[in-house]
């Protein structure tokens, strides 16, 4: 068997035990991985890959191999794997900085930002998780009252994304703007769309998300 | 009753487990039927196998098995899988079939055709959309099916003098089992706060924490999942006795007589699960409910399409 094609499946093998109902065979693939010393950050990254797989069989109109129910069973397998997984993150102190995160109003999906949340704990970022579903008026109330280094927002949506433009808006006009630095991501979101709705950056995963909110810290005076 | 369903994926599997633990039906099997089964790993375009469109029939894996069933239930299959139902809907025995949509992907592309060929044969199909927006059938079958599974219905017993519901009787479960989920844990809640009510039961309903929950879509240009969230909050009201969407659009019809579709769903909508009023947050609950209240003849459309009421006072 060549490489590929052992590539291809073993990324089959990852998609069968995301998308089981259960959730058994996720906590078995982890705590395997975890008794064999592999770095729970490497166990992460092979898990990505089989989420970011059955997000392109969803997206793939012509195939439609997955649907809505598949990212939702597979999400919540993924968050199994966090929470088994979160123990052995290497544990540091708790002042990198504070972010504020959130996933936006009408878009309940969370599995993206309860990783980059995971990620930014394990750097030793306190992390405010607003959780999912959030309204605007939440994320400036946040803002003010916990005064974050860094807001961070997700959509999976491109019906929902248009919110993270009105949160910083409403930044803006609450005199709240130059407080706070705004990143954003999730599936519904680009570069170009970032930099149009005026956020300071656009993570493009989570690990792309953590460097830019270092480089944030180190801009901080 | 005998049930045979096909399925694929996660949310099959979720449905087929929460109906055979009912204990309701007999379930005389349960066959996965992936693209790969039938293409291999490549799917081909719809022009690109013209003997699978000629005859999908062909197509249909020998492993299933003969005469087994009354009734079939189609869970999450591919889109190009559907043309192979009358076939397999023959082949099982059936009499009747369920083919839930809890996604626009689930929308078989040959519906009508669907339709057309298991009709000659004499088998009834109907398309819930969602799955627990069933209520009732013209179809025995069907209808069978539905006093068990479909609309959630609930019995719930209040503690009257401190207003906490002490107990919760599932009459009706959804086919996700979100429903008796829910029920376990509304007992100790306060019924007396209408909006932390109305919340606990959305926010419960897509809990994917929870035992069982919601996996329909949840696009906001095709909310079933916000739908199917409007049918609980309102199957839990009515249980507690406050007054469900229904009645709130009666009780506005008879105080102006006569309103627009548009007017009146805008008074008792709300916009969003995170912050919901009494009513609904769907337009789609709305039309049921519109639909609803006309057959039952305590409305009518007039000429215009306004809503007319037909008893005031």
């Amino acid at each position: 068997m060549d490489e590929k094609q052992t590539g291809t499946d073993e990324r089959k093998f990852i998609v069968g035990i995301l998308l089981e109902f259960g959730g058994e065979k996720i906590r078995v693939f982890c705590r395997e991985r975890i008794a064999s010393g592999m770095d729970p950050f490497v166990i992460f990254s092979e898990l990505q890959e089989g989420l970011e797989a059955i997000g392109a069989g969803y997206e793939d109109r012509t195939a439609r191999r997955y649907f809505n129910s598949d990212l939702i069973v597979s999400g919540r397998n993924m968050k199994r794997a966090i929470d088994l997984l979160k123990p052995y993150l290497p544990a540091r102190g708790g002042n990198s900085g504070i972010v504020v995160l959130g996933t936006v109003a009408g878009d309940v999906h969370d599995i993206g930002k309860t990783i980059f949340s995971v990620t930014l704990e394990s750097e030793g970022f306190r992390v405010i998780d607003l959780g999912i579903d959030v309204p605007n008026e939440r994320f400036i109330e946040a803002v003010r009252d916990y005064k974050p280094d860094i807001l961070s927002m997700s959509s999976l949506l491109t019906t929902t994304r248009a919110s993270m433009g009105d949160v910083i808006q409403s930044l803006v006009t609450t005199g709240l703007r130059d407080t706070v630095r705004v990143i954003v991501g999730g599936h519904a979101v680009t570069e170009n769309f970032a930099q149009s709705i005026g956020a300071d950056a656009y993570g493009s995963d989570c690990i792309d998300g953590l460097r830019k909110c270092r480089q944030f810290m180190n801009e901080i005076p | 009753m005998n049930i045979f369903f096909l399925y694929s994926g996660p949310f099959g599997e979720q449905i087929i487990n929460t109906i055979s633990l009912s204990g309701l039906f007999t379930i005389t099997g349960a066959y996965e039927l992936r693209p790969e089964t039938v293409f291999g790993d490549v799917l081909p375009g719809a022009s690109d196998d013209p003997d699978f469109f000629e005859d999908p029939g062909k197509f249909v894996p020998d492993d299933l098995p003969n005469n087994c069933a009354d009734l079939l239930i189609v869970l999450g299959l591919h889109e190009r899988l559907s043309e192979l139902v009358p076939s397999i809907a023959k082949r099982l025995g059936v009499r009747s079939v369920l083919y839930p949509i809890d996604d626009r992907d689930m929308i078989p592309g040959a519906k009508k055709t669907i339709q057309d060929e298991l009709h000659m044969a004499g088998i009834a199909i109907e398309f819930p959309e969602p799955f627990c927006s069933l209520a009732a059938s013209r179809d025995r079958i069907i209808g069978e099916f539905a006093r068990g599974f479909g609309r959630p219905g609930l019995e719930i017993i209040i503690d009257s003098r401190a207003s906490i519901i002490t107990s919760v009787e599932i009459q009706r479960d959804t086919p996700c089992g979100s429903a008796s989920c829910i029920g376990k844990k509304l007992i100790g809640v306060d019924s007396a706060d209408e909006t932390f009510l109305s919340k606990f039961c959305y926010d419960e309903q897509h809990n994917d924490e929870a035992e069982h929950f919601c996996l329909a879509e949840m696009d906001p240009r095709y909310p079933l999942m916000q739908e199917a969230g409007d049918l609980l909050k309102d199957a839990v009201f009515s249980a507690c006795g406050k007054p469900t969407t229904k009645h709130m659009m009666l009780s506005i019809l008879r105080e102006e007589g006569t309103l627009s579709a548009d007017e009146l769903a805008s008074r008792v909508m709300s916009n969003s699960s995170a912050t919901p009023g009494r009513g609904c947050i769907t337009r789609r609950a709305f039309d049921l409910y519109v639909g609803e209240l006309v057959r039952d003849g305590y409305i009518v459309k007039d000429p215009e399409d306004n809503l007319v009421i037909l008893e005031r006072g």
